[in-house]
């Protein structure tokens, strides 16, 4: 069999989503830091962003993903007044509070409507251009992706896409947040021109199915 | 494409056994499997392993639904199979093998005749840690990509005390521009290129001979003597140098019983 083992294109996503919006949120899961500084300096990359000594404490300068609290606020007041049709998702609100701006707790399903469809609304504006098409170009290959009919030979410049992409994403975001599910997408394109539309390979069905 | 039917897998089986495709009552199936609490209770450790079967012959409104989604088997807990998960597979891939290599008798009561079904697995579909256990290969560290295997681009970032995998440029068409970014990246210039995904029979021929063990210890190890330790030199020598092949895999997988998994004729 060419695809013997499904990726599941929803953990993906899901761990995706996550991993960039605490990042730009600067929640507690963010995965830039003090640590991920220190490994820059180690690579010796990026040297704008290493850590500086002022008087006894280290200080972080400000990266390109930061957000200001304004545009932080700004964000997550757009999510919060989200509304969408009936069915569509889960009421995205109750996991956005705008004073002080945060957004957690959110489902795998809200995490996959956020990618596909809202993620890159919310951001207008925002962020310096470079990171801001960088998460935008994510965005815009999951939903591509998850498209219920998808074109077998536009799957062949998604995957060369994707890769570019990530490229886009290694260049502006610290290293440690690309753990193996930020590799992962590089072959999603493959599986879906190889094994048809990623919904009947994915784990919803089979989630609910073993929920109550 | 709107349906596995449309897609290159469904093609190759149909190139490759005729006589499976030409009768549309023959199943093609996937396999899938996750861990769940039974009891619903976030605080309680306990996991079940329910193996679902999906029928892919049915029409794209109907084929996921949960009433077409079959429970096959109930791994029982409390705590995860992992890679033992094999010995509980094995009567279904018993099964499995039946209905491939002689098919049952069933009765169509559309046409009212008695007919002989056969079924294949396509896939298997799980969480990537459940993909581990399933495939029996490495799903962290330095060969955490399946697809990969030893090409997987890792790096340790010494102070964040984790691998990332971030080569991706080699990937990127040669000659692009992105390749002579230094600064952009990690100060080099990227001639790199990835290599080809290992089929299905590239795998089997490596694991050929690998002593699958399944036993698992009763209690938790104490900590291993030392005259254990130089009986299991040689082997354990044999199998943990990172660069053979042999490296990334827990064992081999059941799956492979089933005379098709290993079949792909497609350079892909």
């Amino acid at each position: 069999m060419p695809v013997r083992h499904n990726i599941d294109v929803m953990h993906v996503e899901k761990n995706i989503s996550d991993a960039i919006l605490s990042l730009l949120m600067q929640s507690v899961k963010s995965k830039d830091g003090l640590k991920a500084r220190l490994d820059l300096e180690d690579m010796g990359i990026r040297s704008n962003l290493h850590t500086q000594v002022r008087g006894k404490r280290k200080y972080l300068p400000p990266a390109a993903y930061w957000l200001s609290k304004i545009e932080k606020k700004k964000i997550c007041k757009r999510l919060a007044e989200f509304r969408g049709p009936d069915g569509y998702c889960a009421n995205i609100g109750n996991c956005v509070s705008v004073d002080p701006p945060a957004i957690g707790g959110l489902k795998s399903h809200d995490h996959h409507v956020l990618l596909q469809n809202l993620l890159h609304v919310a951001l207008r504006g925002t962020l310096p251009r470079g990171p801001r098409i960088a998460v935008n170009r994510m965005c815009n290959f999951f939903n591509r992706l998850c498209q219920r009919v998808i074109d077998p030979e536009k799957l062949i410049s998604l995957e060369a896409e994707v890769v570019e992409t990530l490229c886009q994403l290694e260049r502006f975001f610290p290293p440690s947040m690309f753990d193996i599910m930020f590799h992962l997408p590089v072959h999603l394109a493959r599986e879906a021109r190889l094994g048809g539309p990623v919904h009947f390979r994915w784990m919803y069905p089979f989630e609910r199915y073993s929920t109550f | 494409m709107r349906h596995p039917v449309d897609s290159a897998t469904w093609a190759q089986v149909n190139d490759q056994w005729p006589e499976f495709a030409a009768d549309p009552r023959n199943l093609r199936l996937g396999l899938s499997t996750d861990g769940m609490n039974p009891f619903a209770m976030q605080n309680m450790k306990y996991s079940t392993w329910p193996v679902f079967l999906v029928n892919y012959n049915l029409p794209p409104t109907l084929c996921m639904k949960a009433e077409n989604i079959m429970l096959s088997l109930l791994i029982p807990g409390p705590s995860a199979p992992s890679n033992i998960i094999d010995v509980y597979l094995q009567p279904l891939i018993d099964d499995l093998k039946d209905l491939w290599n002689e098919g049952l008798q069933v009765y169509d009561s559309l046409s009212k005749e008695n007919f002989i079904v056969r079924a294949m697995l396509l896939w298997t579909i799980s969480d990537y840690p459940g993909l581990g256990t399933l495939a029996g290969c490495k799903v962290k560290g330095k060969q955490a990509c399946n697809v990969c295997g030893k090409d997987t681009p890792f790096r340790w970032l010494k102070f964040s005390r984790k691998n990332v995998y971030m080569g991706n440029r080699k990937r990127l068409r040669p000659g692009h521009p992105y390749r002579r970014k230094k600064g952009w990246f990690d100060n080099s210039v990227e001639e790199g290129f990835a290599r080809r995904i290992q089929t299905g029979s590239e795998i089997f021929e490596t694991l050929k001979d690998f002593r699958n063990d399944f036993g698992r210890p009763l209690e938790k190890k104490t900590k291993r003597k030392r005259s254990n330790l130089v009986d299991n030199e040689e082997i354990s020598q044999e199998e943990c140098e990172e660069d053979s092949d042999k490296w990334r895999w827990k064992k081999l997988s059941i799956l492979f019983e089933l005379p098709y998994w290993k079949v792909a004729n497609l350079r892909l």
